[in-house]
């Protein structure tokens, strides 16, 4: 079997790496181990949130899958942070975990180019530094131009509940051996981390009205730009219960048969995303933590245990779960349990996600240190377009900093590294003014059309609506209100206060008070579509702001702009042994990216912008090319 | 350091006392801010030319009578549009005229930043760059010792605390962002406020402490005044203990303005020994009594001596005394009264009785009085901000805090105040020299249960 690029692992990361390698014209072969579990959602079962929400609008607008899926499937709705700024709003979508699966698992097996294996890869196939395909299980090999690996939490996975401990990546799935120590032999860094899940108990077993209801949004704002206006699904409720002092009593009694504590789990665990063993000792003045029992579908009796992370032993769980509001009679369909497993520590991969020590072979997901559906999605996409893109020599694809959360992800994890699963948040981007999800389309739509990755017609959708809001943009600015005796009334009747003399729609819409309904009854031509006139508003009502976060950010932007190119940093004057070290590890690309990396001081970056300057004067004008040996 | 292009100054002479002082001015159109201190610059001055005129603040106050070179673009040091302004060599001028600089937007320079642009600019070649970068480097590394020997007291702890404090407070803003559908416990509108006004307080307190701080490293300067032959120069020479100012019963013997220097706990005490206070035709003694006047106007404080022998010495002080302008620097010194008297003080208006007679005693005497009433006052918590530059980062930072606060009581949203609470955070890390990289996040797990 021979194909031009191989992606291995059918989850979130997988999937979008596949479907991208595939819709940009190259022959590609998915490998997954459970063919059923492709798309699954081995833990929370919505998509999105705060800052994920966003990179999964980005994913859409250049030609991901997830935000169409997530759309779909969606079974409740929330705009998080809908009473905080647009920059800070993010959208969340529970979704029926069992119809996003499948779904999933039709789009792939559907789809153009692209062939599906059940299948394991044992072993990579690497000739002098290139990764030329990989073994299987059964000792087949297939021959590739690139292998994007995906493996999620199955490099070495094992799972805790107590002192059990079984080898595996999820609850029935086993893990994949042989590939993370043949990179390790190879020279990779490899580390453990570790991760949890609550848990999952059955719907008629639980005293509903011990807890409270809660209901998501009633508008539907989707993902993606494909998906219609209205739900697909009916929308259900989540039911809010909380932890009481006895659950609490029972945890601490129970704290030495917890793998965390006795020292079982060695894996770094998420801060943000703790276990309840450890919420409990970490703040024990608190005496309740809430929990949120979400559905985890229109047809099914399981509920998932929001907040309640843990891997105590069963009958610890069984014991403080019965002191939960609710749960007095629970019958637990699956408990919780941590998972410890191998990641790469990150800086050794460049911003293609290609790695630094094999060519032709890439890495993208959660087996880069990061959690979270949405930010394995996004490598996968990055990693597919860069596959391609090498494959075709069409040059590399990078997103920056300034441009999507999901640059952020990307140069986060290869210039800082990380130590904890790595999740994204809206204040890891200096330019969170700026990456709004409402403005997605025209942060990325040039790059879109140019990558050519989404289907024509949304080609065009996407160049429509980034147009008008230009234009809409356009004429706020430059149409005037003039004040007329009549515009004074309408304007007092807002309220707001009467004009002084003659201003432009734009200056008058930055009026606290004004938005951008009432300009249509002073004579402004507004647009009906909110698609068109939300972002613009949004825009006219920020511009101070965010003027100066740019202003802030001026001297960033440069250095992001210097180039530094292939250079050993042991030649630069002024650095220190450390920073030398640090520099030539990570090998930034721009003196931005430098400075971005812990423990490199400003002087460094000046003795480096000195250098950089300096060998661009030292190469003389005009210099005959030497002879090279074939001429 | 990066290759900015915004405008920059610095003052070019060294520290101290001389004829003339010259700050240099630096940047893409640096003369649009310079206009706004000296109207008489043209909006196209020519290169290599000397302007003549009054510096004025924007409000119309008389700054110094100075002569402005100008540079253009692509023939200057840096080439970059450049000034260079020569004012009276007066430090308390030059300072003032640095303010007023900064004032209207003016930045001030980082170490060797003249000399990086000259070299960014293609001014000088790269060996000489990277000798200044050297020098820079070995510099820093200097005034970073002598930085955290000033950090490393009271001044350092306070900045600490008010870091600390503002990730704290962006914390809770991040916290509130990042994590809202937690139901985390956050603090109300009003704490956060006040949390804020806090803050302010500090820096405040802070940013005022310059004048003091300034003191300490800049020192002090009292004059001496007082009939001739009343005993000034033997004051002096008491204090200091040399023989340098003239001694002669003479009257008229100290023509010039002398200056002695003496460290007093630290701090770097100037006197100036003036000329008498008699009105006289003689036209060298008119000269000395115009240099006193001078005198009288830079200094700190002013030590008015009489003979308690002769009432003409008091009413000939009363007549240089100027209620409106010396009474809060004006020390009335009493000579020669009687051998047994102490030092008493009448306020307002200081009241000394000394006598030459017992130097000694005199010493003590005049030390005890400058430590109690002249010396700054430094204590182990309130700590002093003695640099431009820290003083500078300090009143950003003020301004950055007093936006956030504005923000978030008018309830525009916590992304927004966000934008000026990192501002302020990131100027307050520039004095400490640090750079953090998680700051918030990290503090955000560590005050609160996430996870829900």
């Amino acid at each position: 079997m021979n194909f031009d690029i191989i992606v291995a692992g059918g989850g979130h990361a997988g999937i979008e790496a596949c479907l991208a390698s595939a819709r940009l014209g190259c022959r590609t072969l998915l490998i997954t181990t459970n063919i059923n579990r492709v798309g699954y959602m081995s833990c929370n079962p919505s998509i999105g949130g705060l800052a994920k929400g966003h990179m999964v609008r980005e994913l859409d607008v250049l030609g991901g899958e997830m935000g169409f899926v997530a759309d779909k499937t969606c079974i409740q709705f929330k705009r998080l942070n809908s009473r905080k700024g647009p920059a800070v709003r993010g959208t969340r979508m529970q979704s029926d975990k069992d119809l996003y699966c499948s779904t999933m698992k039709a789009t792939v097996a559907t789809q153009e180019n692209l062939t599906v294996l059940e299948g394991e890869v044992k072993e990579l196939l690497i000739e002098n530094d290139l990764c030329v395909g990989v073994r299987l299980k059964d000792g087949s090999e297939v021959k590739s131009a690139k292998t994007i690996i995906t493996a999620g939490t199955f490099l070495n996975g094992i799972m805790f509940v107590g002192d059990q401990r079984t080898e595996g990546g999820r609850v029935g799935d086993a893990s994949s051996k042989g590939l993370s120590d043949q990179l390790k032999a190879y020279g990779f860094d490899v580390r453990r981390l570790k991760t949890g899940t609550p848990a999952r108990l059955l719907k008629d077993s639980i005293d509903w009205s011990k807890t409270q209801e809660q209901w998501g949004d009633e508008n539907f704002f989707p993902f993606s730009v494909r998906s219609q206006r209205n739900f697909y699904l009916p929308q259900i409720a989540c039911y809010l219960s909380r932890t009481t002092s006895e659950t609490h009593d029972v945890i601490r009694r129970n704290l030495s048969r917890s793998p965390l504590f006795c020292g079982m789990i060695e894996g770094t665990g998420p801060r943000y995303c703790p276990s309840i063993e450890d919420k409990i000792t970490r703040f024990a003045e608190r005496d309740s933590h809430q929990t949120f029992l979400e559905p985890e579908g229109l047809s099914t009796d399981l509920i998932y245990l929001q907040g309640i992370s843990t891997s105590l032993p069963e009958d610890v769980q069984m014991e403080f779960l019965r002191t939960i509001p609710g749960l007095a009679n629970v019958k637990v369909a699956r408990f919780g349990y941590a998972v410890e497993y191998d990641f790469f520590e990150p800086t050794q991969i460049l911003h293609t996600l290609e790695t630094r020590g094999i060519k032709g072979l890439y890495l993208a997901g959660q087996i880069n240190g990061t959690s979270g559906y949405e930010e394995a999605a996004a490598q996968g996409l990055i990693a597919g377009i860069n596959a391609v893109h090498a494959l075709k020599d069409r040059g590399e694809f990078i997103l920056g900093r300034e441009e999507a959360y999901i640059g952020v992800l990307i140069d986060d994890l290869v210039t800082k590294g990380t130590i904890e699963p790595y999740r994204m948040f809206t204040s890891r981007a200096e330019h969170r003014l700026i990456l709004r999800e409402d403005n997605t389309i025209d942060r990325l739509c040039a790059k879109s059309l140019e990558l050519g990755l989404v289907p024509l017609e949304r080609q065009e959708r996407l160049a429509e609506l980034k147009a008008k809001r230009a234009d809409l943009r356009r004429r706020l600015a430059e149409e005037k209100i003039y004040p007329t005796e009549e515009v004074q009334k309408k304007i007092e009747a807002i309220p707001s206060n009467r004009l002084l003399k003659s201003v432009s729609y734009e200056e008058f819409l930055r009026r606290p008070e004004v938005n951008s309904a009432e300009l249509g009854a002073l004579g402004f031509e507004i647009d009906s579509d909110p698609m068109v006139n939300e972002p613009v508003e949004i825009e006219v009502k920020y511009s101070g702001y965010v003027q100066r976060q740019m202003e802030m950010l001026s001297a960033w932007k440069k250095s992001e702009g210097i180039v530094i190119g292939e250079l050993d940093f042991r030649s630069v004057k002024g650095l220190s042994t450390e920073e030398m070290e640090k520099l030539n590890r990570v090998r930034p690309r721009t003196l931005g990216q430098a400075s971005r990396i812990s423990g490199v001081n400003p002087s460094a970056i000046q003795s480096l912008m000195i250098y950089l300057k300096g060998k661009s004067q030292r190469r003389p004008a005009n210099v005959k090319a030497a002879p090279t040996p074939e001429t | 350091m990066l290759h900015d292009t915004d405008v920059i100054c610095a003052i070019a002479t060294p520290a101290g006392q001389s004829a003339i002082g010259v700050i240099r001015l630096s940047g893409k159109d640096a003369g649009i801010p310079l206009r706004k201190l000296a109207s008489f610059l043209p909006e196209d001055p020519e290169s290599h030319r000397i302007y003549y005129g009054y510096l004025r603040t924007p409000h119309g106050d008389e700054l110094d009578e100075v002569l402005i070179s100008s540079f253009a673009e692509n023939r200057s040091y840096t080439g970059e549009e450049s000034y260079e302004i020569s004012c009276h060599g007066n430090p308390g001028v030059l300072a003032e005229v640095l303010r007023q600089l900064i004032q209207i937007g003016v930045r001030i320079a980082r170490p060797g930043e003249f000399t990086f642009r000259a070299f960014m600019n293609g001014r000088i070649d790269l060996a000489r760059a990277e000798a200044v970068h050297a020098l820079i480097q070995s510099e820093s590394s200097a005034g970073a010792r002598i930085a955290l020997r000033q950090l490393g007291g009271g001044l350092s702890q306070m900045l600490n605390g008010i870091e600390r404090d503002l990730y704290g407070i962006l914390a809770q803003v991040e916290a509130g962002i990042d994590f809202s559908a937690e139901g985390l416990e956050l603090w109300t509108p009003a704490q956060m406020t006040d949390k804020i006004d806090d803050v302010i307080e500090r820096v405040d307190e802070l940013a005022a402490s310059y004048r003091t701080g300034k003191k300490i490293a800049e020192g002090v300067t009292i004059a001496i005044v007082g009939e001739p032959n009343v005993g000034k120069s033997s004051l002096l020479n008491a204090l200091v203990e040399d023989e340098r100012a003239i001694v002669a019963d003479l009257p008229g013997t100290t023509r010039d303005v002398i200056k002695e220097s003496l460290q007093i706990d630290g701090v770097k005490v100037t006197f100036l020994d003036t000329a008498g206070l008699r009105e006289t035709a003689d036209a060298v003694e008119k000269q000395g009594i115009a240099r006193t006047k001078a005198a009288l106007d830079s200094a700190d404080w002013i030590f008015g001596v009489y003979d308690s022998s002769s009432p003409s010495s008091l009413d000939a002080l009363h007549a240089f005394y100027r209620a409106g302008e010396h009474e809060k620097r004006w020390v009335w010194v009493e000579n020669k009264a009687d051998l047994t008297s102490n030092i008493d003080q009448k306020p307002p208006l200081f009241h000394t009785k000394v006598t030459t007679f017992r130097p000694q005693e005199l010493r003590e005497k005049l030390f005890g009085f400058l430590r109690k009433e002249v010396l700054p006052q430094r204590s182990g918590d309130s700590p002093l901000v003695s640099t431009s530059r820290h003083h500078e980062n300090l009143v950003k930072a003020l301004g950055s805090l007093r936006t956030a606060r504005e923000t978030m009581s008018r309830g525009l949203g916590a992304e927004l105040a966000a934008v000026d609470l990192q501002a302020a955070v990131l100027l307050i890390d520039e004095i400490l020299g640090k750079r953090v990289d998680e700051g918030v996040i990290d503090r955000i797990f560590k005050d609160f249960c996430l996870g829900k």
